[in-house]
Formats: structure tokens, sequence, C-alpha cells
């Protein structure tokens, strides 16, 4: 048989057995260390500034976050498409209109439903 | 330009989508237009679609936008089904939300949303486009599930939903990155040349691929062992979304499948025996769970598990013509029109948050609602497959499919399952006929269901004239 | 040469339509009883009235074409392929069929216009002109059929309506009864007449299933064929037109309304079978021995009839073994190849036995559904309108010239004359005389004499609109007749030739002059025995030997019991308490048990945890995995 046969019957084999087996096996082999610091929460190098880390925040940062990272990621599209603008052309442009245009909606339901009014 | 005119459907339906979320962004309109109004933006795509399947034989756009999508009789058939059960659900959930919580305006767009990715399921005619369209649809129906948060029968179902429906969609990934790495291809086409071109196993890695995407496809369609979600999840939903998933859902992901298998046939002979046993326990276990139900959604729920093992059986039976396509597409549209009745009737009938919804609960409707009971054993029986109903020519187009192939064993197993199956069924026809109603059946409010029901009803009869051109 | 008619599918359409409206409205307002009867009848009337102008318009149209070629023909769709057969659903009209819808939709027509006064203040009217509405499309679909299964979609459909309205009073268990008693009858008959069918179809069917391909083809059919499909079709019409040994059902069928024993039971329905052999005419000339036992079937039953008639004390009864002993008149003349002649009398019998029906439901509506003739009585002077439409009815039912009776009757015996079936002959001659005695022993008792019944003085004409029908159905019975006079009379048999339906034969001058003399003599001697009799003072009679028995109609209904009905309940019964619970029950209670079983084994592992879902799709991975290897490997 082939290379690619044991190449899929080894993928498979992790998927199915190896990956459960490894996940059990590290719960028992792994070394644990306990100290009081890296129970510490990390927040980038600085030292957590409030509270707890299970303390309730409201949900509306959470709704902020979600639609940042929405428009953000729909963002990068844009940067490809910048790039080869002249090679799409006017069809790309028109492409890329629409593509906008249906973020705007998206935008204008948001604004709606006044998602953004920080009440 | 043909590429946009195929794709007119789907254009005039995700800007029906948009605009209803919009309008439900301002709270334009209140519950009953909106239903109202998204019925009427589902004709208005059926009749769109209508044309365009009209129109095929003039404008012959075969493959579009660079062979990732392909418009065929078959997909624009399966489109005319999907777009007609929204427009059903919506008018069900007219009357449904009238006596029940968790109405939401986003439900509609919702609606259309998922019709959205079912359409563009249809036309699939590549890997990652199929992803993305069941991405659509499966993310619109999640929340059509869940929309009532308030209710932990629904955060139960929509929990079970997506945690399973996410990692189905992970094999799929899994197994089309597996495909692109052993075939160098993902369109339908440049897998059927390289398969035709250098046999059918000499690519392991592709074969395995296929197998998750399958896997991925018999989760969605419910084919046992995949099928355990369906029953909590068919349940947990409002009764219109149940009805919606029960047949657009169903239509689409078939469409879809037969569009991969029977791209040149070579696929399907590669599966043909695996798929033989899959649709043997599929039809049997389906069977028994649906036995040992109380409740009717769960009933029928697990009687939408062995309507997929006949529809399994016409994809194993199939040759490469189109003949086995109209023979699914018959019987999608024939399931579509008795399940969407009978969860209409439901609607009108289960009464406040969906009181009445075990057999007993029905006692004796046929001497309260003669009219109500009558039609609901139309579409029973029309499930159950029994002469003259639209359900019966089906199963009769799918059994001799089944003869004329060779696969005797099969279609005598189809046969047994139907006799099986009628058990349930004559139940709840029983259960309104024979006993003595113990409850008054009041149905509150204004109710379009009915006439929906009524359509439906009528439909059933008038579509198992149909002569079906082979 | 086939030439297309438009008329033909709004003609069956109408009033098929008709019933549809009438079953939507009826159970639209079933609830609230808010629609009067009168009202169902005013729309129900719509349908076999604009059939009737319709066919009026279809005459107009077949008289236009050449004479040996007047057929009209409405193809519609093909109704089902199976294999090489290929059947379709179309219409077809030549003369004999535009002679049966004209006489059909017309006293169709009348019978719903009176049934408006009839059924007044009835609650469940709409039921009953639905179902008659219905009746009259499917007897339109039955003549007007273009094949023989077409037909039978036709002859069933009259086969319902007939026992859905012979049960029509069903709150009386007597009359559900003698509607199953019909339906059950009726069964049997239309069992030879399926084999029949499906001998002829096996035979030469293949090529198509018209009559226009069976005519082709008949010639081809050995005498043996012919004469088994020919004699298995009969028993379809035995049932259907009451006729030996199926005629039980007949007098039973009398418990539905009036107008229905007027229109059903008397002028169309039963005369369906008579239709059918005429329409098969072809099949029958192929064999005569079939045709000679089809005329002796008639003429027993019409002496059965005949015998029957003469005692009976129920004025619906009375006319009833009338009607069967007419109808076999009508087969002597269709077994005999007269199929003219037959189907004359057929035409003719419409007229004057739908006039003696409805005025019988005149009499019997006047006096407050009292039917037996011993309780009338002196209703001359009551009812002078029934009295004389009825008197004029009863002339041409007795064969008194110049009415229409006379001239299909003795048509009929000079037919049996002329083929040579003298004893044919003596018989039928035998039966008009009795005929004559049992109509004017009715028309005595019931409208002369001294008045028997307690509200005598309160007895009042029926309704203008029942009334008006019984005259112009009287004129009918006067006028029908000169359509075919025989040459001997100075007419030109102008019906004869015009249906077409069997080689023209020069005139017998002296049968005729022989059957006219003789028939004329036994029918004075008949009125003669019944006036003596009954005028002046009729006194009720107390029937010993023969008559008693005859009364009793020979305890036939009571020998069937004992033979066919109680064996079968036995065994029905046997079945139920031996067959069922030990032989067919074990097995089918395990299976029940089994799959019960198994649905619970299933349902346990439902479980609802989504991780053991998870589990059982890694399962389900693990083995589809599997099964994969062994393909690779394999």
């Amino acid at each position: 048989m082939s290379a690619e046969l044991v190449l899929s019957g080894v993928l498979f084999f992790g998927l199915v057995v190896l990956l459960p087996l490894i996940m059990l096996a590290t719960a028992f082999l792994g070394p644990r260390a306990q100290s009081a610091a890296k129970n510490e929460p990390y927040e980038s190098g600085i030292k957590p500034m409030v509270g707890r880390a299970d303390q309730k925040f409201s949900v509306k940062f959470y709704l902020l976050a979600i639609l940042f990272l929405i428009f953000d990621i729909e963002t990068v599209f844009m940067l490809p498409w910048a790039v080869s603008l002249r090679e799409l052309g006017l069809s790309g442009f028109i492409e890329m209109s629409v593509f906008i245009l249906l973020l705007f909606t998206g935008l204008i339901y948001v604004l709606s439903k006044g998602v953004l009014n920080w009440r | 330009m043909a590429d946009l005119l195929a794709l007119l459907p789907l254009i005039v339906t995700t800007a029906a989508a948009i605009v209803v979320m919009l309008v439900a962004g301002f709270s334009l309109f209140g519950r009953e237009v909106m239903a109202l109004l998204t019925t009427g933006l589902f004709m208005f795509c059926f009749f769109v679609q209508a044309a365009t399947l009209v129109s095929m034989p003039f404008f012959p756009y075969q493959q579009t936008f660079g062979s990732m999508l392909a418009v065929s009789p078959f997909s624009g058939v399966a489109g005319l089904i999907i777009l007609a059960c929204g427009g059903f659900s919506a008018l069900a959930s007219q009357t449904y939300f009238g006596h029940n919580k968790g109405y939401v305006p986003e439900f509609y767009a919702m609606l259309l949303f998922a019709a959205c990715g079912m359409l563009l399921l249809t036309m699939a005619a590549e890997l990652i486009t199929l992803f993305i369209a069941l991405e659509i649809m499966s993310l619109a129906v999640y929340v059509l599930v869940g929309a009532d948060r308030e209710r932990l029968l629904r955060a139960e179902a929509v929990l079970k939903y997506l945690m399973l429906g996410a990692f189905s969609g992970g094999f799929f990934v899994m197994g089309a990155m597996f495909v692109y790495g052993g075939l160098g291809t993902t369109s339908f086409a440049g897998i059927s040349r390289v398969l035709a071109e250098s046999g059918l196993f000499t690519s392991p890695l592709a074969t395995a691929g296929f197998l998750l995407i399958l896997i991925c496809f018999l989760f969605k369609i419910a084919a046992v062992p995949f099928h355990a979600w369906v029953v909590d999840v068919y349940d947990g939903a409002p009764l219109p979304v149940t009805g919606f998933m029960a047949t657009a859902v169903k239509t689409a992901v078939f469409c879809a499948l037969v569009n991969l298998l029977l791209t040149d046939g070579s696929l399907l002979s590669v599966w043909r025996d695996i798929l033989w046993y899959l649709c043997v326990v599929t039809l049997f276990t389906g069977n028994l769970i649906a036995l040992g139900q109380t409740n009717i959604k769960r009933m029928l729920a697990a009687s939408g598990i062995v309507h997929s093992g006949y529809l399994l059986i016409a994809i194993i039976s199939a040759d490469v013509t189109g003949a086995s396509r109209t023979v699914i597409g018959f019987y999608l549209a024939a399931y579509a029109l008795a399940t969407l009745g009978i969860f209409s009737a439901l609607s009108t009938l289960s009464g406040n948050d969906e009181k009445r919804i075990s057999f007993a609960d029905f006692n004796g409707l046929a001497k309260v609602h003669p009219y109500s009971a009558a039609m609901i054993t139309v579409f029973l029986l029309s499930m159950a497959g029994i002469p003259p109903t639209a359900g019966f020519m089906a199963k009769f187009y799918i059994i001799t499919a089944a003869f004329s192939a060779g696969q005797l064993v099969l279609g005598v197993l189809g046969l047994i399952s139907t006799i099986l199956s009628i058990y349930y069924y004559v139940r709840l026809i029983a259960a309104m006929y024979f006993t003595t109603p113990e409850d008054d059946f009041a149905i509150t409010g204004l109710a379009l269901a009915p006439a929906g029901t009524a359509v439906l009803a009528v439909a059933v009869f008038g579509f198992s004239l149909y002569p079906l051109g082979w | 040469m086939m030439h297309h008619s438009a008329l033909l599918l709004p003609m069956v359409i109408l009033p098929l339509a008709g019933a549809f409206v009438l079953g939507v409205l009826r159970l639209a307002t079933v609830r609230e009883r808010g629609m009067a009867a009168h009202h169902f009848g005013i729309i129900a009337a719509f349908g076999p009235i604009l059939s009737f102008l319709l066919a009026l318009g279809l005459l107009v149209q077949i008289n236009g074409l050449p004479g040996h070629d007047r057929v009209l023909s409405q193809s519609l769709y093909q109704w089902f392929a199976v294999g090489e057969m290929r059947v379709n659903f179309g219409l077809m009209a030549d003369p004999l069929a535009v002679l049966m819808v004209l006489f059909v939709t017309f006293v169709g027509s009348l019978i719903h216009i009176y049934s408006i006064g009839y059924m007044k203040g009835d609650p469940n009217a709409g039921a009953f002109f639905a179902y008659l509405n219905l009746f009259l499309g499917a007897m339109l679909i039955l003549v007007l059929g273009s094949g023989p299964l077409v037909m039978f979609v036709g002859w069933e459909g009259v086969g319902l309506c007939s026992y859905l309205l012979i049960s029509y009073y069903n709150d009386d268990r007597a009359n559900v009864a003698a509607g199953n008693k019909a339906f059950i009858v009726n069964r049997i008959g239309d069992l030879g007449f399926i084999l029949g069918l499906a001998l002829l179809f096996w035979a030469i069917g293949d090529t198509g299933f018209d009559y226009a391909d069976l005519r082709e083809r008949a010639p081809e059919l050995t005498p043996l064929l012919a004469l088994t499909v020919g004699l298995l079709l009969f028993i379809g019409a035995t049932g259907k037109s009451a006729q030996l040994p199926l005629y039980v059902w007949l007098p039973d069928a009398m418990a539905g309304p009036t107008p229905v024993s007027a229109l059903i039971h008397a002028a169309t329905m039963v005369t369906a079978g008579v239709y059918m052999v005429a329409r098969f005419s072809f099949l029958y000339m192929q064999s005569v021995p079939a045709g000679v036992i089809i005329a002796w079937v008639g003429i027993l039953t019409a002496l059965l009839g005949a015998i029957f008639g003469m005692f009976q004390r129920d004025i619906k009864k009375i006319l009833a073994y009338s009607t069967i002993s007419q109808l076999g008149y009508m087969f002597v003349g269709v077994g005999l190849a007269a199929y003219s002649a037959g189907i004359f009398h057929v035409f003719t019998h419409a007229f004057f036995k739908a006039l003696l029906f409805l005025g019988a439901g005149s009499v019997i509506t006047a006096l407050h559904h009292q039917q037996d003739i011993w309780r009338m009585g002196g209703l001359k002077k009551r009812l002078p309108i029934t009295y004389v439409t009825m008197l004029i009815g009863a002339l041409a039912l007795a064969g008194v010239p110049p009415l229409a009776g006379f001239f299909s009757k003795d048509e009929i015996l000079v037919a049996a004359l002329a083929t040579g079936h003298p004893v044919i002959w003596l018989l039928g001659i035998l039966v008009a005389g009795m005929t004559a005695y049992y109509t004017f022993r009715l028309i005595f008792v019931v409208f002369h004499g001294t008045p028997r019944d307690a509200h005598y003085e309160e007895v009042t004409e029926s309704l203008r609109v029942m009334t008006i029908p019984l005259m112009i159905l009287a004129a009918g019975a006067v006028l029908a007749g000169f359509i075919n006079l025989p040459p001997i009379l100075g007419g030109h048999q102008l019906l004869s030739h015009w249906l077409g339906l069997e080689a023209h034969h020069s005139p017998h001058i002296k049968l005729e002059l022989l059957t006219i003399l003789a028939s004329l003599t036994v029918c004075a001697v008949g009125i003669g025995i019944a006036y003596r009799r009954f005028i002046p003072t009729a006194v009720e009679p107390v029937y010993h030997g023969f008559a008693r028995f005859a009364e009793a109609k020979f305890h036939v209904d009571e020998l069937y019991d004992s033979l066919f009905v109680q064996p079968l309940l036995g065994a029905g019964a046997a079945i139920r308490r031996v067959v069922e619970p030990r032989i067919v029950d074990g097995p089918v209670q395990a299976v029940v048990w089994l799959y019960r079983a198994g649905a619970d084994a299933v349902s346990a592992v439902q479980s609802g945890y989504v991780r053991v879902y998870a589990i059982y799709m890694v399962v389900g991975v693990g083995l589809l995995s599997f099964a994969v290897y062994r393909l690779l490997v394999g």
C-alpha cells in the first residue's frame, strides 16, 4: 500500500484513538507544580487591574466585543482586494461594493437594535 | 450575466432576508404583518425560482461562477420545495405565535436566511461552497430552534444541535481537506474526472476524506447511528421550526448529497455497499424509535429518520440518468407536503405553549374538529404511504426503482418498513377517531395555519395525480 | 371516423359540479340548519336542466352528420397505462347514447323539480339533492363513456347513489337493510360484469379498449368466448336491471323517497342493463344463444313480476314489480336482437313509469305517508290532477292504443314471433293481460269506490311544483309512442332507422296484425276483470292457496336468506370464534410483542445526553472506518 494509505491511517489512528489517549495521559503523566504565582491571572504582562476573574460584568461588553470582531474580520477581506484592485477591474469593484453594502446593512441593523447605545 | 440569472432566486431570497432583517430591527410591523410579509416574500421567491426552472431549457447555464455552483432542474425543484416549505412554515408560525410565547421579529429573517443557505446548498458544486452553504443554513436554524431562550426545552435542544452539528461540521472540513490532499481538487466535476482517470481506490486519503464528508451528510439527514440528536432537537424546537427543519433542511441536504454522489456515479459505486447497511439500519431503528414515543413531535422526528432511509434506498438504487433524481425529488416533495401539513395543523391545535402534544391529548379530536382530524388523517396516511395519496406514489416510485435496479432485498425491506410504520401513524388516527374527547380543543386567535393546512391536504391528493415522466 | 363534440364534457360535469356545490353547502350549513330544503332543490335543478339543453344541442349536432357516420366523441386524457394496456378516459355519443341522454336528463329534470315539492321541510334535503345530482352525473358517464371501463365508473357510481338514496331515511333500520341488500345484490352482478370485461380484454383488448376498437375485433371471438362474455356481462345486467335471479332488491329499494323510486328505480338506472346489452350489440350479434338465454330470462322475469304485482298491497311495491316485469320485456327485445324495440320500450317506459311513481308519490304525501292501497279509495275527487295523469300512465302501461306502451310492447312481441319464439310470444301476451289487470286494480282501488282513509276529508291536491311535472310526463306518455310508428299504422319506424342498431328487415304485416289483436284482447280482458272485481265496491280480499303464495312473493327472499345469507353469516361467526383468535391472532400478537420489545430497547438507548449521542457518532465513525478499511484492503 502506498504512503498515502499510511498517512491516512496515521491520521485516523490519531483522530480516533490517540487523541483521547494523549489527553487522558497528560492528566496523569505531567508534573504539577502549584504555586501562588502560577495561579495568578495573566494579562499581557500587566498585573490585573481590578476585581476577580469570575466577577460579573455587563453583557454589553460581550456584545460590543463580538461586533468588533465581526467587522474587524470583514475588513481583512478588503486588504487583498485593495492590493489587486487594478487586476480585478470594474467587476471586482462592484463585487466589493456589494460586500460593503451588505456590511453596511448589518451595521444599520445593529444600530436599529440599539446595541451601540450605552445606557 | 447568465450566472446572475441562474442565481436570481438566491439573490431575491437574500434580498428578502435582508429586508425582513431591517424591518425586524426597526420593529416596523407587528407580529401578524411580519408573518404575512414573510409568507408573501417566500411566495415571490417561489415564483422567481419557478420562472428560473421553466426558463432553464432556454438558458443552458450549467456551471456558474467558475463551476463553484451548478444549476440543474433537480436543484431548481429542490429550491421550489424549500421555498414552499418556508412559506407554509411562516404561515403556520402566524397562528403558532398567536398562542405561544417566544416570538422575536428576527424569527422571520432567520427563516429567510436559512432558505438562502439551503438554496446555495442545492446549487453547490464544490466542497468549500458546500460547506459555507451548510453553515449558513445551520447557523440560521440553530437560532430558529433556540430563539426562545426562556424555555429550558429550547435551550437544551439548541445546545445538543449546536454541539453535535459543530462536531459533524468538523468532520466535513477535515474530509474536504483529505480530498483536496488526495485528489488536488474540490469541485465535484474535478473529483469525478480524477477518479475516472486514476481509478477509485488509488487515493486512500481521498477515500478517507469522502468517508468523513459522508459522515457529516449522514448526520444532517439523521441516518443511524448519527440520528440520536434528531428526536430531542425536533421535540425542543417550536412546531413551525420543527416542520421547517424536517422538510426544508432534509430537502437541501439530500439535494447536495445527490449532487455529490451522482455527479458521474463512480463515487456512489464505492459507497453503495456501506450505504446499503446504513439504509437498512436506519429504516428499522427509526421505526422502533418512532414506535416507542408517546409524543407526536418525537414520533414525527423518528419517522423522519425512516423517511431518510427511504431516500437512501432511492440513492442506492440510483443510476446516473435523471430518473433517480426525479424519484428523489418527488419523494421529497410528497414528504414535505404531508409533514408541513401535519405541523401546520399541530401549530393550530396544540394550544397555549404546546400543551397538547401527546397522542392521548388528541383523543376524540374528530368529534370536536372533524375537518382538522380528517386533514391530519390525510397527512398521516400519506406519510404511511396509503393510496391515493402523494406519499403512496412516492413510495411506489422508490420501491419500483429499487426493484428495477436489482436491489430486491432492499425493496422488500422497504416494504416491510412501510408496514411497520403504519402502526404508529394509525395510532394517532385511532386516538382521534375512536376515543371520546376529554379536551374542548379550544383554539384562540386569528388563524392562517388552517388555510395552509387545507391547501396542503388538497395538494397531497393532487400531487399523487402528477404524472412522473421517466 | 369520429367527430369531435365539446358538449359532452360539460353535460357530465354540470350535475357533478352541482353535487359538489350542494355537498359543500350542506356540510357548511349542517350545524346551523341554515338552508331550507327548497333552496337546495333549486340549486340542484340547474345541473339536469342545463344538461338537458346540452343534450338537445347534441341531438342537433348529431343529426347534422351523415346517416352512416353518426358518432360524436370527446377524448379527455389517458386514464391509465399498464404495460401494453392503454385506457383512455373519453366520452362518446351515438344515436343510442343521445336518445338515452335525452330522456335521462329530461325525466331527471322533471323529477328534480318535483322533488323540490316532495322534499319540502326535510332537514337532510341537502344530502338528498347532492346524491340526486351525483346520480345524474354518474348515469351520464355510464351512457356517454367511450369504453366499457368508463361505463363501469358510471355503473358503480349509479349503484352508490342508489344505495345512498334507498337508505336515505336512515333512522329506520329496515331502510338501511334495504340499501344494503340492493348494494350487495348488485355487487354479485358487478362481479359478473367485471369478469366479463376482464375476459373481453384478455381476448381482444390488446389493441385498445374503447367500443370502437372492440367493435372492430368482435368477429375474432370464438362462439364459446362470445357466449361466455355475453352471459357474464348479462349477470351484471341482471343485478342492475333487477332480473331473475337478482331481482329481489328492487321491491325493497322502494324504501327510498318516491322521486328516487321514479328516477332511479324505474326510469333510468334500472334500464342500464338493457342499455348495456344494446351497447354491446356487436358482441351479442356474435352469439345468438346468449341472446336467446337473455330473452328467456327476460320473459320469465316479466311473468314473475306480473304475478307478484297482481297480489301486492303496497302501492309502490306494485309499481316496483311492474317495473321488474317491464324490464323483462326490454330484455326480450334486446335478447332477440331487436335492439331498437328494446330501447324504444326503455324510452316509453321511462315516461309512464316515472309518471306512475310520481303520481303514487303525490298520493302518498297527500295521505301522510300511507302506502297501503286498501287504506285508500275514492281519491278521484280529492286528487283530480293526480288521478287523470295516473290514469294516462296506467293506460300507457296497460298497452292501450294509442299511448306509448302499446307501440313499444307490441314491437317486442312481434320480434319474438318473427325470430321464431312463439312460446316467448305467448307468455308475453299473457303478461300483457296481467299487466292490464294489476294496473287497473291499482287505479280502481285507489281512486274509485268508497274512501277508506280516516283523514279523507282533509286530503288536498299536491303542490303545483309536483303536479306540473306530472302533467308534462303524462303528455310524454301519450306522445312518446309516435316516434316509432310501425308501417302497419302508417309510420316509418323513425326511431329504429335513426338508431341504426340492427339491419332493417321487411315488416311482418301478418305477425303485427296478430300481435295487435291478441294484445288488445288480453288488455281488454285484464281491465274488464279488474273492473268487475273492484267497481263499484272493492273489498279487501283474503288470499288463499296460490294467491297467498304469490302475495308472499313465492318466499324467494326467505329462500335466498336460508340458502346464502345464513350459511355465510354462520361461516363468518365460525371464523370469528375459532379461526381468528386461535389461528390468526397468535402470530400477530407475537409480532406486536417483538416489535414493542425492540422499541423499548431502542428507547432505552436514546438517553438524552449529548455526550452519549457524540459517542454513538464516534462509534459510527469507527465502524465505517473499519468498513472502508475492508474495502481498501479486500
